[in-house]
């Protein structure tokens, strides 16, 4: 009898879903069906004003759609869908529209309740391969701190994670990781990424591999620190967002690196569970950290969406963390090995107790890892003398040393990213003035945060209003904005605090006047030094380009240096001098002070008080306020 | 360079590599399979491949589907676990040596796991490893060793210690 079942099964289904759709397809059940928030999430459908059903998909890869029309008519998909779910298998199961489109199947078992055509899914050997036969038990957004070594990776980067049961992942670095990402060709250099990836140039697409690979990637070659967001989801919700994954691996979208990127794909994915929002909605641009801050308050069923938070250190922040845990007379011996002073043989190492040695040897481990970055391509001796110390600490016990981990605040903790300012101030040259500030992204020197590079600013679209005697004006308008610096916490040779600087914009040639805004490209490089726990300094030299206003001259050579006082979280000052050396005119050498202290009042609200000099002054107050 | 001479060229580089795959074969503990680095024709061109996107951040695509696409068509000697274990290997072999010279940590445990080795028998079989590992790393040319060639050495030697501590 069961033989007999098994055979007919298949005819059996195909009866029962034809007869489905038969008896919907002159009622309007269909067509409801079709413009459902779920189904319209799984299809990807976007409002489009030039699509004749007012909807178009995002995907524009052929096999996504299982009718040519598809892509544009959500009710002609989702039809062929119901028609191909009917269809009897063929030798290749996972050719199969049940195994091509879990999602589908599973968001079509949920409405029609316990029908019996949807009660027996094919076996599909390719899905069932990837997930492990069914085990992904858990869900983890896992975000990568912002990177000023990549323009694609300035705002931090999220990948989605599917946690397997214990029992089968082994370890976590074995779940699966699902990446959206441009598919660039590599001919492009960074520039035309730039624009193109701006300008919707590229496509982009889902990539999946092991969490190892970008664990790897991110810690320990591009050094960013990692958070995983555990989600709290019903394991119902889980197998819907893993089949959906399934179905858009390898599909293309069109990538725009202000929206429609990492975090807005990635949640979305994520958003095909009924319910569930993590998309910030009230810019039009997405910002990973954002994402993550709304996923931070996010409920699901009455609850919190998060589970649990981990941390994942870079190598350099692990190396940080190991030199801060030495003693001092380690610190020195270290210091001395890596100065070539003393060998890992001399009398004053090898006395040492074992825990003593281990400490001193995995950190200058971690030292030559983070100085040779990537080790594979360091200079020979570099990675000689990282074998030395390797090899060393093979002729010791086993055994792990004690480390004092600086685990930084959640970057869903943070503050908000967009701050608005309000202000007052009195300029020398001009009298008073009134003044409103808008940065809707990302951090300036005194007020990055967790998830962002301490001492360096990410600005975009930073724009300063003045009015004076009923006139307004603009100040300043910084288009971007990039100051990066290697915290050079160590000292240590190699740990040199690189720093450069990046600022395109306009701005008021000078204080003493609000008529003579000026395009400006500046750059600068220079050397970053952290003097003591709560006190960077660097130096620059650099340059600008300008329009030649007021006979200040096209561009001009500059030298800079600035300090940053940090007494407390709440607290900061930035002291900075920039000598400005004019090219092609008679102007002569000038200077630009300035002094600006934070508070942060709250985590939404900041006071800063700022004074600036070039010949004329400027004393201003503000209050600012996140949003 | 002519036709002939780049013919006579690619003939001994043919015969050069078939003499080292078949030493590296014919050195092998009994019971072990082949090493996928040599043995299953995943080399450097694979390996090229996920290297550059290990520096293209965000922007990497089908590295994952293109290295398990290319892995499962290897010979049939060759089984996806072990083809699983070279790439963790060669993806995070720095890890894997200073996690080894530790004697323990997350990497480790993953790469015996992959080789089927559980937890109960995990502590001697890292000792294995780690007691063979600090010998190679000592090795005077081991710093001048290519990267393939330490993952291979590593991939061997873990093979070796689970099949010796890890009841199959």
């Amino acid at each position: 009898m069961s033989r007999f079942l098994s055979g007919i099964r298949p005819y059996l289904l195909v009866f029962l879903l034809t007869s489905l759709v038969a008896q919907a397809d002159t009622s309007t059940q269909l067509s409801k069906l079709a413009y459902e928030p779920g189904w319209l999430k799984l299809g990807h459908y976007e409002v489009d004003g030039a699509s004749p059903t007012g909807w178009l998909s995002a995907i524009h890869s052929d096999d996504f759609f299982l009718d040519a029309g598809g892509r544009s008519d959500p009710l002609l998909e989702l039809q062929a869908t119901l028609t191909a779910f009917a269809a009897p298998p063929t030798d290749d199961p996972d050719k199969h529209a049940q195994c091509r489109f879990p999602a589908r199947w599973q968001w079509f078992r949920a409405r029609l309740g316990d029908h019996p055509a949807f009660s027996t899914p094919l076996k599909c050997p390719a899905f069932d391969a990837w997930t492990r036969s069914g085990s992904v038990g858990s869900l983890s957004i896992v975000f990568a701190t912002g990177y000023l070594g990549n323009p694609a990776s300035y705002y931090g980067h999220t990948l989605l994670k599917f946690n397997f049961r214990d029992d089968q992942a082994q370890t976590r670095l074995m779940d699966v990781s699902v990446n959206y990402g441009a598919i660039v060709g590599k001919q492009d250099d960074t520039l035309t990424y730039i624009f193109k990836s701006v300008l919707g140039g590229y496509d982009g697409g889902f990539s999946h591999i092991h969490f190892y690979f970008h664990n790897h990637n991110y810690g320990d070659i591009e050094l960013r620190d990692l958070w995983e967001y555990k989600l709290d989801l019903p394991q119902d919700a889980v197998d819907l967002v893993v089949a959906h994954a399934w179905e858009v691996l390898g599909k293309r979208y069109t990538y725009h690196f202000f929206r429609h990127n990492c975090a807005y794909r990635m949640a979305e994915i994520l958003q095909v569970v009924d319910g569930l929002e993590i998309i910030p909605g009230k810019w039009p641009w997405i910002i990973p950290q954002a994402m993550i801050e709304q996923t931070g308050l996010a409920q699901y069923r009455g609850k919190s969406l998060l589970a649990s938070v981990s941390y994942l250190p870079s190598r350099q922040s692990r190396f940080y963390d190991k030199y801060r845990s030495l003693s001092v007379p380690e610190v020195g011996l270290l210091k001395e090995v890596i100065e070539k002073q003393h060998t890992l043989n001399d009398p004053g190492f090898q006395d040492l107790p074992t825990p003593s040695k281990q400490a001193v040897l995995d950190t200058l481990i971690d030292y030559y890892q983070f100085v040779g970055n990537p080790l594979e391509i360091a200079p020979r001796d570099t990675r000689q003398e990282y074998v030395k110390a390797l090899s060393e600490r093979y002729q010791l016990p086993p055994g792990l040393p004690e480390v004092n981990s600086q685990q930084p605040v959640s970057p869903h903790l943070s503050r908000p990213l967009g701050w608005f300012q309000a202000g007052w101030g009195h300029n020398s040259a001009m009298g008073g003035v009134l003044s409103i500030r808008i940065r809707p992204a990302y951090y300036d020197v005194l007020d990055s945060e967790s998830g962002q590079v301490r001492n360096a600013a990410l600005i975009m679209g930073d724009i300063q209003l003045n009015v004076r005697q009923g006139k307004g004006y603009i100040k300043k308008l910084d288009m971007v904005g990039v100051e990066s610096v290697n915290p050079g916490l160590t000292g240590l040779p190699g740990d040199n605090g690189s720093a450069w600087k990046l600022h395109v914009g306009v701005e008021q040639q000078r204080l003493n006047c609000d008529d003579c805004l000026v395009p400006r490209f500046q750059g600068d490089i220079g050397y970053g030094k952290q003097l003591s726990e709560h006190l960077f300094s660097a130096v620059y030299v650099g340059g600008a380009l300008q329009a030649n206003r007021a006979d200040q001259g096209y561009a001009y050579t500059k030298a800079s240096a600035n300090l940053i006082l940090r007494q407390s979280d709440r607290f900061g000052t930035k002291l900075a001098y920039e000598e400005r050396f004019p090219v092609g005119t008679r102007a002569g050498r000038y200077g630009v002070a300035e002094a600006e202290a934070r508070w942060l009042i709250d985590s939404h609200t900041d006071l800063r008080i700022s004074y600036e000099h070039d010949g004329a002054r400027l004393l201003s107050i503000g209050i600012g306020m996140y949003w | 360079m002519d036709i002939k001479k780049s013919m006579l060229l690619v003939s001994v580089a043919v015969a050069a590599l078939a003499s080292s795959m078949t030493a590296f074969a014919e050195d092998k503990t009994p019971g072990s399979g082949p090493n996928p680095y040599a043995d299953c024709g995943i080399g450097a061109s694979l390996f090229t491949e996920t290297k550059w996107a290990a520096v293209t951040s965000n922007v990497i695509w089908d590295v994952g589907t293109t290295a398990i696409t290319s892995a499962t068509s290897s010979p049939q000697t060759c089984s996806g676990k072990k083809i699983v274990a070279a790439m963790f290997i060669n993806d995070t072999y720095d890890k894997l040596t200073e996690e080894t010279a530790a004697g323990k940590g997350e990497h480790l445990a993953t790469v015996l796991n992959i080789f089927g080795c559980d937890g109960a028998h995990q502590a001697v079989a890292a000792q294995q490893v780690r007691a063979a590992m600090g010998q190679s790393v000592a090795a005077p040319d081991y710093v001048d060793q290519s990267h393939l060639d330490k993952a291979s050495n590593y991939y061997s030697i873990v093979e070796h210690a689970v099949i010796a501590s890890c009841p199959a």
